[in-house]
């Protein structure tokens, strides 16, 4: 309890200075294209280790929607050395195998000698030997992710163990077997029906996906898939996934942790530096790589709205068409309006959750944006006594607030000032940080996200009507109502 | 040919191990990488615990790499200080404490002032404690640390803003009538506790009725009390500086005495104490060597609801031991990770998952509370839960609930082989480094063993006494402590296709 005093309070500001720098981790590419971002954070037990591909479900090919989900998964089957017993046994089997099943789904029945075979298998294979390496070895947060865009799969390692990572995760992507395709696809309607299915007010958000951008769009079906299509897949066409867009050039790892740059950069030249421009054995092909990158020609969101019942909370979604990603313009002064409608000094919950006509039980706002376009979503949980149909006017009334009294500079101040302490909130987890910065890196470069917070300094009250006289507009949007059914009230 | 010669040859023809050009060859396989071994040790306590004048222990962990910082103020307080028809009370004191205004201001202007600082405060209520969390730019921590002064000491409960979260609680009671986890929650529960147990009572219309201004207020005078209360701060913080300034807010923070406050004040003694007198406890009837952990009933129930997916709960009450360091603890703690750790090792995973793929999900929790040895003789129950939840196709749920029951059985029947140990041992010992890798979690962490009664040397000792365990000691601990025949098993999903 010495006093201190004026010192420690300039070290305070001194301090905050140096953090408030953009974040500089060493970026490099390697001859075949695969980009690697490290962050040496001295000290740290672990080392966070994430890798993304440029694919996820928009890459998901008509009549096979959840392909890449079903990808991530049969990544963790192993390679021809983890996950066997004796490969050379196991190869032959397996191709006759998967005549077999690709034989039963066209049929829709067994095809003879399936069992016979898959018995055999089962003796030769080593169902979640890929994850006991990794814990055997002390690594922790093993998991994967498929998103509309990117797939990210994830693993903290200790940080004397670093070449470990390494090691496994170029195997499987310089050689993956895809076994136990058949247990794979069980366990994978077994999450959706975990994540969707068994939420009343989750199936309806789904079907709200699909009315708002309207079939065949990309982002029109949930990362899960469609259950009829995924029960159907093959593994041919699992594997035709992974060669096309599993490319190193399409490959983006973060590393965050207890490494120094050179170090990673040595590692990551002898593992990954393995892997073909166009993966090993499948030659270049960067022409085809291009293709793939391509932004596909996408028609806009259909704009259907939805009504049901459901199990649930009266509740209404209104969606509105905006911009995909972009860290500047009207992209980022979406995000800020945003900001201010939510919060506890937002104008959502003071006019709508605790203003005198509350209506909503909870209400929030988000600009989703992503790479092949984005909307501005505004949620509202219907409060105690109050019919769902209530819920849309009291947003329409806000929204003319919002118009005539625009955010003045306290409001705006505030904003500014919780995105700036949330931006640092995001550096502190390292397994967070390589998650973002992944995620930055596919939606166009890391830097993105520095910059994105410069340009939401800048947003002003004009920018703020401007995006909401552009976008926000009745006419241009799409809302899914829920009606709570059942017995009991409201 | 012998053994000589084919070393010999082996050299000839492998020489990547001593081949300078060669010397980064990759490893056919990852078992024949070779590490440095783990240096990790928790950092030393000493020189981060502080007192303020009242004895209010404080743990400071200084980390100037960004300019925020942490403060969690912990105190031994939750559900289980809840009486009769007080159901939630401790969640609600702490919720209405930060959203019900505070000193001069009222909740709006609490919010703004919040908010505006970039900052967050939370205050949050579970069994055994209750937590205030401020979360802030150091620029703004003097003033977020009188917001959080004033929270703690000068809640106001706004009346206006108690309704509206009371006509919240209500709408969210329907919503948990819908879930169908919820649902299995309550029930299963209820079978293991037995339904006046306090660790099955849950909100009613009737509990969220009783929520006045003034039991809210009577019971934040009572229970938010500096004894045995913690305060962690972590981040961007001269830590000399800190102190000071928390002496000034929280120093003068006395122990009220309070009228019939003695009880419950001697009863509460261990933060992770369980039971109270008045719960029917039969006394010390039970034998120490084989507590009772059965559940209050055990059996099989169903409960019919319409749905793609079954939920399934199977268990019996929580081990409670009064030591830290007891032995059949570091065995449980491994046969809980061998039986469903978060690794490759988890038995139930590899049946249920790897081998049948019958669920996408199995989570498995066993409470190993550690309360004082009076305690444990005036207990009526076990303390927290271990129990097995999962969920699985209607049609499946009998199948995975008989994989379970079997593998509790095997557990208690045949010793686990050493390997599964070794791969136990080395999951659980991995996961200590993230329980300190920032400054965030080693001044929370610490300041956690205060709150609890763990000794810090619990992480000392804690590798040397996993590497202790035998298969024996596991067999044994679970012959104690899983009982198989007295499990309630509480299914919810659709009845007819099961």
């Amino acid at each position: 309890m010495k006093p201190v005093g004026a010192l420690a309070l300039l070290l305070v500001a001194a301090t905050a200075a140096a953090a408030a720098r953009p974040l500089e981790p060493a970026h490099f590419t390697l001859d075949n294209g695969m980009t690697f971002l490290v962050v040496e954070r001295p000290g740290r037990p672990l080392v966070a280790a994430v890798w993304t591909v440029r694919a996820g479900s928009a890459s998901d090919p008509a009549g096979r929607r959840g392909l890449a989900h079903v990808v991530e998964h049969l990544l963790y089957a192993g390679s021809r050395t983890i996950g066997t017993g004796d490969w050379e046994k196991e190869a032959p089997l397996l191709r006759r195998w998967e005549r077999l099943y690709e034989q039963s789904v066209r049929q829709g029945a067994m095809a003879r000698g399936l069992d016979r075979v898959e018995q055999r298998l089962a003796a030769l294979q080593r169902p979640g030997a890929y994850s006991g390496v990794y814990t055997r070895e002390g690594a922790l947060g093993i998991d994967a992710v498929t998103r509309h865009d990117s797939t990210t799969f994830q693993t903290l390692v200790p940080k004397e163990k670093v070449e470990l990572w390494f090691w496994m995760e170029s195997d499987r992507l310089l050689e993956p077997v895809f076994r136990g395709f058949r247990r794979e696809l069980a366990v994978v309607e077994q999450e959706r029906r975990q994540r969707i299915d068994s939420s009343p007010a989750g199936v309806w958000f789904e079907r709200f996906d699909a009315a708002y951008w309207g079939a065949g769009h990309p982002y029109a079906h949930s990362p899960g898939g469609e259950p009829s299509e995924v029960a159907r897949l093959l593994p041919a066409a699992a594997r035709s996934h992974f060669e096309t867009h599993y490319r190193p050039g399409r490959l983006v790892a973060v590393l965050v942790g207890d490494l120094s740059p050179e170090r990673a950069r040595a590692l990551a030249e002898r593992y990954f530096g393995r892997l073909g421009g166009g993966g090993r054995a499948r030659g270049g092909g960067t022409g085809e790589a291009e293709s793939v990158e391509k932004v596909e020609e996408v028609a806009g969101p259909a704009l259907e709205s939805l009504e049901g019942l459901c199990a649930c909370r009266s509740q209404v979604e209104i969606r509105y068409p905006t911009v995909p990603f972009e860290a500047g313009g009207d992209a980022v002064a979406l995000d800020v309006l945003a900001g201010l409608l939510n919060s506890r000094s937002g104008r959502l919950y003071r006019d709508l959750v605790v203003g005198e006509s509350r209506v909503a039980f909870a209400a929030s706002a988000e600009h989703v944006s992503r790479r092949l376009g984005g909307y501005f979503a505004v949620r509202i949980e219907a409060g105690e006594g109050v019919g769902g149909e209530e819920l849309i006017p009291a947003w329409d009334r806000l929204l003319g607030r919002l118009r005539t009294a625009r955010a003045d500079d306290a409001e705006l101040e505030r904003v500014r000032r919780q995105l700036l302490t949330d931006s640092w909130r995001q550096l502190e987890q390292d397994a967070g940080l390589a998650q973002r910065l992944a995620a930055a890196e596919v939606l166009g470069g890391w830097r993105q996200s520095t910059e994105w917070l410069d340009a939401a300094a800048e947003v002003s009250a004009d920018d703020l009507a401007r995006v909401i006289d552009r976008y926000l507009r009745p006419a241009d949007r799409a809302v899914l109502s829920l009606t709570r059914t059942g017995g009991s009230e409201p | 040919m012998s053994r000589l010669l084919a070393l010999a040859v082996l050299a000839a023809v492998a020489p990547p191990f001593t081949a300078p050009l060669q010397a980064q060859a990759i490893p056919e396989r990852p078992e024949e990488l070779r590490f440095a071994p783990s240096t990790f040790e928790p950092p030393p306590v000493d020189g981060l615990r502080f007192e303020l004048r009242n004895g209010l222990p404080v743990y400071v962990v200084p980390d100037r790499g960004l300019p925020l910082v942490d403060v969690v103020l912990a105190l031994p307080v939750g559900d289980r200080n809840e009486g009769r028809g007080e159901d939630g009370l401790a969640s609600m004191t702490a919720a209405m404490a930060r959203r019900g205004g505070a000193g001069d201001l009222g909740p709006g202007q609490l919010d703004d002032e919040i908010d505006a600082l970039g900052a967050r405060i939370q205050a949050s209520s579970s069994w055994g404690r209750t937590v205030l969390v401020l979360d802030t730019g150091s620029e703004s921590l003097d003033r977020g640390l009188e917001l959080l002064a004033s929270i703690l000491f000068e809640p106001r409960f706004d009346g206006e803003r108690l309704e509206q979260a009371k006509e919240n609680l209500r709408v969210s009671l329907l919503a948990e009538a819908d879930d169908p986890r919820a649902v299995l929650d309550r029930e299963w529960l209820r079978l293991v506790h037995g339904p006046d147990s306090k660790r099955s009572r849950r909100l009613t219309e009737a509990s969220v009725a009783a929520f006045e201004r003034g039991v809210l207020a009577r019971f934040h005078r009572r229970h938010w009390r500096p004894d045995r209360a913690v305060i962690a701060v972590s981040g961007d913080i001269d830590a000399g500086q800190l102190v000071a300034r928390l002496d000034e807010l929280f120093g003068g923070w006395e122990a009220a005495v309070s009228e019939s406050a003695g009880a419950a004040e001697a009863a509460g003694k261990d933060a992770g104490q369980v039971g109270r007198p008045d719960d029917g406890s039969p006394g010390n009837e039970e034998s120490e060597a084989s507590p009772n952990v059965a559940a209050s009933t055990p059996g099989w129930r169903t409960i019919d609801r319409e749905g793609p997916q079954a939920a399934i709960a199977i268990g019996h009450r929580g081990a409670v031991f009064d030591t830290w360091d007891d032995s059949d603890r570091w065995a449980l703690m491994l046969l809980t990770e061998i039986l469903d750790g978060p690794g490759a090792v988890s038995r139930l995973r590899s049946r249920l998952q790897l081998e049948e793929g019958l669920t996408y999900r199995v989570l498995t929790w066993f409470d190993l509370d550690v309360v004082s040895a009076a305690s444990i003789s005036a207990r009526g129950q076990g303390g927290g839960e271990f129990r097995v939840f999962l969920e699985t196709a209607p049609e499946t749920a009998a199948t995975a609930a008989a994989v379970v029951l079997e593998e509790l059985r095997r557990l208690r029947r045949d010793e686990v082989p050493e390997n599964e140990i070794a791969t136990a041992r080395q999951s659980l010992l991995a996961r200590v480094p993230l329980l300190f890798d920032r400054a965030e979690a080693v001044a929370g962490r610490y300041a956690e063993d205060e709150l609890l009664g763990r000794p810090h040397e619990y992480w000392a000792v804690y590798r040397e006494r996993l590497l202790a365990v035998t298969g024996a000691d596991i067999r044994r601990a679970a012959r104690r402590f899983i009982d198989p025949e007295g499990v309630a098993v509480v299914v919810v999903g659709d009845a007819a296709s099961g």
